[in-house]
């Protein structure tokens, strides 16, 4: 029986029934089945068998009595068995031609031992829970071999080819099904073991020739089915179903008229309660939790939703009055009972019949305005608008349908026309497929929207279904419009049209006041603000930095995240260019891009790629040269690098000559036009009058807030002013740190400028006092200190314009030669650069707490520099007046006139002892430090700045290490004060 | 604008260099020899400082700072048939009306000197009055014979007087032993306001750049020109960094103060790399060089331009090396910490040196000039005493047979004795004493009392 027998082969055999005699298959049956035979026959065996067919129980398995009932029952068993075996060989048999009767039973055997390993690992534990032998194939081919030895010897068979194949067929079948077969009266047994894999062949199968689809799809319509016992159609009409229909008759009740049915279902497919069907809603949980569990067991309310009827996830999480299934409302008793089977059919139709309601009501509701609304859901809501009508369509097709079959015999609708549930089903699928994608896109677009949605609806795309795949494919194609719309907008003319936020660039709400780089008067006004800053000098940077947002949620799927920073970045340019570079320049842009551009879709992403690399090229290369050759960026930052990191030495020098006098008074007596005319004389006066003027008009003198007792020094300092859209490179935190670096650069200017006059005075100009005597030590003393501070500080220079300017200052020339990236870039390279020269001049260590710890060793080292040259001017000054001093005692013993002395040689030498004393403590002080700079600069975590140790110690002078500098230091310290 | 540094060429072989070294200047600023800008240098985008060794005319036009002093009349005839006689101040140019010379003889020179004092003092007087902040003088004489010698020392001591307050430095060519008799007596009394009167002296040596051009150029013996031409090239290199200002190394006062720690010991001694037809007539082509060959280079002694002896305790006081050209800032790094490994300079114990470097980028130029990298040295060397010692060897050999003084004795400083000779070798032997005293660790107490 699990054997379909097919009609087409068994017309053009050779019916084989009437070619033998009864009593061989007999032997046959009695020989295959020995507990069937007369007792007799099967004594010696019975033991060894029972057991082995469902049906043993039913005989008397006494040996003592045989019973003439008995007997007859065994002979009508006999005889419904060789009928059974019979129709075997009618229904489906190899087709015996090219198989010899010697050939046969080898092929049964082999057969036989095959199949066994096959099901055995099946069915084993089915037939151990019935307590059946499993016999292993090899004893069922022993067996084989036993039956066929018997037949052969006692040459029972006329003509044993028939036979065989009737062995061979049974040997093929599934040992499990075997037992069953033989009792086809007891129906039960047969429905009840059925399960998918036997099902059974529909009755008119030409007629239903979609039918093999539908079944292939099986496992997608829901799993939940393939528990539920499908409506069986037996072929002897002997089905459970029948007999059930068959009880129903009896106890007069009628079936539910169909055509009636269909209408409700037609209903339902449209969302809409039937007379005798309608929706069932979810009722509050608290009031009724049986009912919950009652869907969830899957019995008859419910949607197979999930595995085995089970769908937490939805149950849970659903709300009170949502559609959870449906609920017949039909008075059974009176209209006629509705089949379960047809109940499960209703409820599988009427799930459409819910997303229908679910899609409908997402439409409404986005309609009415509710949601966040925005393009990507009109687009959605179009699309679906559009499949929606295709439905109606389809469900009007139903409806002719239904109304044709309508006049038809209720029970038995014509064949090939009119509408039945299972058709309804069937013609509907499709359909279903779609509704249920609708469904979950509706659910995406209720949580997300925008670039997010077309990201999670893209998700859909990898579906193994193609007819999905398609599907999903259609509805992108079709809510992405707007995003590209937007991205088109975006990428080629820079603009953001995005009145709902579905862009994955969004305007930053922080900086709205920002938009269209429009200039708001910021209060960053500092001091002296209205005099030289315009106020609002980071705008450009902040409009760069801030205006848009990237937000990495929306960014389509198809849109890899580096591919969606890149089209960021490609309005951002064309953005910047339109609003804060000036007009000429967009237009400029724009006949760029016009080339470029070309319509975006959804179906040509690979032309996607293309056109978004284009813009992005264009747009970065444009935004690039306006910033180099229009806003000529390079030259500002050329003319920061001379001004105020001090590259320019002659400018430097010059403002240094006219600013020492007035920067030595306290920060009281400073006025600001003073500076400023300083500066200018200073630009005159040196190469800087070639510069570019515009740059030169930025370059401004500013005094910085000080306190009590500060002098001009402490808070001068040169200002480069940059406005928009230059400051978006060079922000306020750059210009901070330029500042800081001149700050410190010209700290050192000025030390150095003390050392070398100091110079002049200590060495070149020793020829004036060199003839005092008692001194010639001091003064050696105090060049060598003098010369270890010149070599320290020119160290300390030479590092700063070689090791640390320059060489940062080529590697950025390095990238802006090559132009490459966007704006983005440029401002990570300054930033890179800037950086660089601000770690390394002010050689900041890149632990946290000690960040400024040899910074501030630095600083007191020079000013420990600047205290020795006051006291150095000290002994010059003492040295002159004990020269003028000596010179008078001179020309008193010649007896020439001289000016009665002021000042005694005690006092003098009181005067004398102090200043030794002072710079006495100024070296050591300074030597000290310098020990203490070499450690820390030795240790230094970046490499450059243990290069800068290395060359302060080149020769040995100085230890790098602590231990032993320890004590050098302390040597040096002892020896010195000794000779002082 | 400042720093103006006024020359002063004195003497036949200061004239010569001076000559050279004008026309290297001219050529590295565009200016041409009329004392007009070439095209290329016109937009003054070349960051130089011109002012430094040039003023401008009313007419525009550079004129050198330049003073040109010479009693016999040849050199400097020479110079005003060449092509650049309209470039110098013809009120700049004395010379001497008799045309004698100074026969050799330092003490003509000097007392020419006394006598001229009006003349001399008066260019330089107008030169000083010319310039805004005058940074200084550079004397370039050679110390042999008489009116580079004796005049330039007369010229030494006035100018110390004078301006106590501007730094003097000089080229000065030491002679070869064989030059001139009495160059032993020259030398000596030159030598004694070398020490006493500059701020700072670059020796040159006579028989080193001999030497050079010979290894150089293949010559054996090497032309005047050209000998001169390295002196010229040298001059040129080591004043760059006054030219062509950048962070650092902008004044004369800055080089001098970091290589001369204390007043005496102020004799420095130079080297170049590579000559090439660039600078030299006739030179051989060089390949390419790097910064590291360059720095290495610098410092072998052969290279030096001045023979010295150098001992085991031999060191440098200091050294500043400029190095100009397209040189990749992050090779001078490499370079350094190179020569500090394999340990090519020894240095004095009683203090930190080491090795400075300046880079300088001279920018324009003509079109298709080549921006080679090339460097000078300058370096405070202990060895330099080898000199001095030889120098008073010979005088000491010629004094002992109390030779050639009768013309010395004709000059009135002279006139009351040969004290000043003693004085001389005094201060020379002094000189050379401290020298050799700075290689030793004790010479942080050096003179104590």
């Amino acid at each position: 029986m699990s054997t379909r027998p097919s009609s087409s082969a068994s017309t053009h055999r050779p019916r084989p029934s009437s070619s033998f005699t009864r009593s061989p298959l007999e032997q046959l049956v009695y020989s295959s089945v020995p507990s069937l035979a007369p007792p007799r026959t099967h004594r010696g065996t019975i033991d060894a068998r029972s057991g082995r067919s469902s049906v043993a129980s039913s005989r008397p398995d006494s040996r003592a009595e045989v019973d003439d009932e008995v007997e007859k029952e065994r002979k009508e068993r006999v005889r419904e068995l060789m009928e059974w075996c019979e129709e075997i060989m009618e229904s489906r048999l190899p087709s015996s031609a090219p198989l010899s009767a010697s050939i046969l039973p080898d092929t049964a055997k082999r057969i036989l031992l095959q199949s066994s390993s096959r099901t055995d690992g099946r069915s084993a534990s089915r037939q151990s829970s019935r307590g059946e032998s499993s016999a292993s194939g090899s004893e069922r081919a022993m067996k084989f071999n036993g039956i066929w030895n018997k037949l052969e010897k006692g040459r029972l068979l006329s003509s044993p080819l028939p036979h065989l194949q009737f062995l061979l067929s049974l040997s093929e079948f599934n040992p499990n099904n075997i037992p069953s077969k033989p009792i086809p009266s007891s129906a039960s047994s047969v429905t009840g073991t059925s399960s998918s894999r036997s099902m059974p062949p529909p009755p008119q199968p030409s007629t239903f020739p979609s039918t093999q689809p539908r079944s292939s799809r099986q496992p997608l319509t829901g799993t939940a089915s393939a528990n539920i016992p499908s409506l069986d159609f037996d072929v002897k009409g002997k089905s459970k179903a029948d007999v059930l229909k068959a009880w129903r008759t009896s106890k007069s009740q009628k079936p539910f008229p169909p055509q009636l049915l269909l209408r409700d279902t037609l209903y339902l497919l449209q969302g809409i309660d039937g007379r005798y069907v309608r929706f069932a809603l979810r009722p509050p949980r608290e009031q009724n939790p049986y009912l919950t569990e009652k869907g969830r067991a899957g019995e008859g309310v419910g949607f197979p939703l999930g595995k085995d009827g089970a769908v937490p996830s939805l149950e849970d999480e659903g709300e009170e009055g949502e559609t959870v299934g449906i609920e017949i409302v039909a008075d059974q008793n009176k209209d006629g009972y509705i089949s379960k089977p047809t109940q499960i059919i209703l409820m599988q139709l009427s799930e459409m019949g819910m997303l229908y309601r679910q899609v409908t009501d997402f439409i409404n509701t986005r309609q009415a305005g509710e949601g966040k609304g925005g393009m990507t859901e009109q687009s959605l809501c179009h699309f679906l608008h559009h499949e929606l009508s295709e439905y109606h369509r389809l469900l009007a097709v139903l409806e002719s349908q239904m109304n044709q079959s309508t006049p038809a015999d209720a029970e038995q609708p014509a064949e090939g026309a009119g509408l039945t549930l299972m058709r309804l089903g069937l013609w509907t699928e499709e359909m279903r497929l779609k509704l249920k994608q609708m469904n979950l896109v509706v659910d995406e677009a209720k949580k997300v929207h925008g670039g997010a949605l077309v990201s999670k609806i893209h998700k859909h795309t990898n579906h193994g279904d193609p007819l999905i795949r398609r599907f999903t494919d259609q509805i992108l194609e079709e809510v992405s419009k707007p995003f590209f719309a937007t991205l088109q907008r975006w990428i080629f003319s820079g603009d953001l049209h995005d009145p709902f936020n579905e862009f994955f660039v969004q305007l930053n709400p922080e900086t709205v006041s920002l938009r269209d780089g429009r200039i708001s008067p910021a209060g960053d006004v500092g001091f002296e603000g209205g005099m030289d800053s315009g106020g609002g000098t980071d705008e450009a940077h902040k409009v760069w930095e801030k205006k848009y947002v990237f937000v990495k949620s929306m960014v389509p799927g198809f849109v890899s995240e580096d591919f969606g920073k890149k089209i960021f970045s490609t309005g951002r340019s064309l953005n910047f260019i339109r609003y804060s570079c000036g007009d000429s320049d967009w237009i400029e842009t724009q006949a760029k891009l016009a080339n470029a551009g070309r319509a975006l879709k959804y179906s040509d992403l690979a032309g996607l790629e293309r056109s978004i690399d284009d813009a992005y090229s264009i747009a970065s290369q444009r935004l690039l040269e306006i910033f180099f050759d229009k806003f000529v960026l390079l030259e500002h930052l050329r003319a920061l690098k001379s001004y105020l990191m001090l590259g320019a030495g002659d400018f430097t020098e010059l403002l240094m000559e006219a600013l020492a006098p007035r920067l030595s008074k306290p920060a009281i007596s400073l006025y600001r036009h003073h500076l400023t005319s300083d500066l200018e004389s200073a630009i005159r006066g040196s190469n800087a009058q070639f510069d570019n003027p515009d740059i030169l008009r930025r370059l401004d003198a500013r005094i910085l807030e000080y306190s009590h007792g500060e002098t001009g020094w402490d808070c001068f300092a040169l200002e480069y002013k940059v406005e928009a859209p230059l400051n978006a490179v060079l922000d306020n935190k750059a210009m901070l740190d330029y500042d800081r670096l001149f700050n410190h650069l010209w700290r050192l200017k000025r030390v150095e400028n003390a050392l070398t006059s100091g110079w002049m005075r200590v060495t070149s100009g020793s020829r004036v006092y060199e003839k005092i005597p008692g001194l010639s030590n001091d003064w050696h003393h105090c060049r060598i200190v003098q010369s270890e501070m010149v070599h320290f500080l020119r160290n300390l220079q030479a590092f700063y314009q070689l090791e640390v300017i320059e060489c940062s200052w080529a590697a950025f020339i390095d990238f802006t030669e090559k132009r490459e990236g966007d704006l983005d870039a440029l401002i990570a390279a300054h930033r890179e650069y800037l950086e660089r020269v601000v770690r390394k001049v002010l050689l900041l260590s890149s632990r946290r707490d000690k960040e400024e710890v040899l910074l501030d060793a630095v600083r007191d080292a020079l000013d420990f520099i600047l205290q020795f040259r006051d006291a150095t001017d000290d002994l010059y000054a003492w040295s002159l007046a004990e020269a003028t001093r000596l010179d008078r005692e001179r020309d008193a013993e010649r007896g020439l006139y001289t000016l009665p002395t002021t000042d005694s040689p005690t006092l003098s030498s009181n005067q004398l002892t102090s200043i030794r004393q002072r710079i006495k403590t100024c070296s050591n002080s300074f030597q000290d430090r310098l020990i203490s700079i070499c450690h820390l600069a030795g240790s230094h975590t970046d490499l450059d700045v243990r290069f800068l140790a290395i060359r302060i110690a080149w020769n040995g002078h100085y230890s790098l290490r602590k231990s032993r500098s320890g004590v050098v230091a302390g040597d040096k310290a002892s020896g010195r004060s000794g000779r002082g | 604008m400042g720093r103006e540094i006024i020359s002063l060429q004195a003497g036949q072989a200061g004239n010569q260099i001076g000559a050279q070294f004008w026309q290297k200047l001219c050529a590295e600023h565009g200016i041409t020899p009329q004392g007009n800008l070439e095209e290329w240098a016109a937009d003054g985008s070349q960051g130089d400082r011109k002012d430094v060794f040039f003023y401008q005319a009313d007419d525009e036009h550079y004129i050198p700072r330049a003073i040109l002093i010479d009693l016999e009349p040849r050199v400097i005839n020479n110079i005003l048939s060449s092509p650049f006689k309209g470039l110098y101040n013809p009120e700049n140019i004395y010379v001497s009306k008799d045309g004698g010379g100074a026969g050799n003889n330092w003490a003509q020179g000097y007392s020419a000197g006394e006598r001229l004092y009006d003349d001399l003092i008066e260019m330089i007087d107008r030169e000083a009055d010319g310039s805004d902040s005058l940074e200084g003088f550079m004397l370039l004489h050679s110390i042999a014979g008489g009116t580079g010698s004796g005049l330039g020392s007369y010229l030494l001591e006035r100018l110390s007087d004078r301006f106590p307050k501007k730094l003097i430095q000089t080229y000065s060519v030491f002679p070869e032993s064989s030059d001139v008799v009495v160059q032993p007596y020259n030398s000596l009394l030159a030598m004694k306001r070398l020490v006493n009167n500059a701020d700072s002296v670059v020796v040159l040596d006579n028989a080193a750049l001999t030497r050079i051009a010979a290894d150089r150029l293949h010559v054996q013996d090497p032309s005047f020109v050209q000998t001169n031409q390295l002196v010229s090239t040298v001059m040129a290199a080591s004043t760059t960094t006054l030219r062509y200002p950048s962070y650092m190394n902008n004044d004369l006062v800055g080089i001098i103060s970091s290589l001369i720690p204390t007043p005496r010991c102020h004799f420095l001694m130079t080297s170049y790399t590579p000559f090439t037809g660039d600078e030299i007539d006739h030179a051989k082509s060089t390949r390419k060089t790097t910064t590291l060959d360059v720095m290495r280079r610098l410092l072998q002694p052969k290279n030096r331009m001045v023979s010295t002896v150098s001992t085991k305790s031999s060191a440098y006081i200091s050294c500043l090396n400029i190095i100009s050209g397209d040189v990749d800032p992050t090779d001078v790094h490499k370079s350094l910490l190179r020569i500090r490994e394999r340990q090519l300079a020894n240095f004095i114990p009683w203090g930190p040196a080491s090795i400075q470097v300046a880079l300088t980028r001279r920018r324009g130029g003509p079109a298709g000039a080549s921006n080679r990298v090339s460097g000078v040295m300058m370096a405070n060397h202990t060895s330099i005493n080898s000199l001095f010692k030889r120098m008073i060897h010979q005088y000491d050999m010629l004094r002992k047979r109390n030779a050639f003084l009768e013309q010395y004795k004709k000059e009135e400083i002279f006139a009351n004795g040969l004290d000043e000779f003693d004085d001389a070798r005094r201060v020379v032997a002094e000189l050379q004493e401290e020298y050799v005293a700075a290689e030793s660790p004790d010479y942080i107490d050096y003179g104590g009392e």
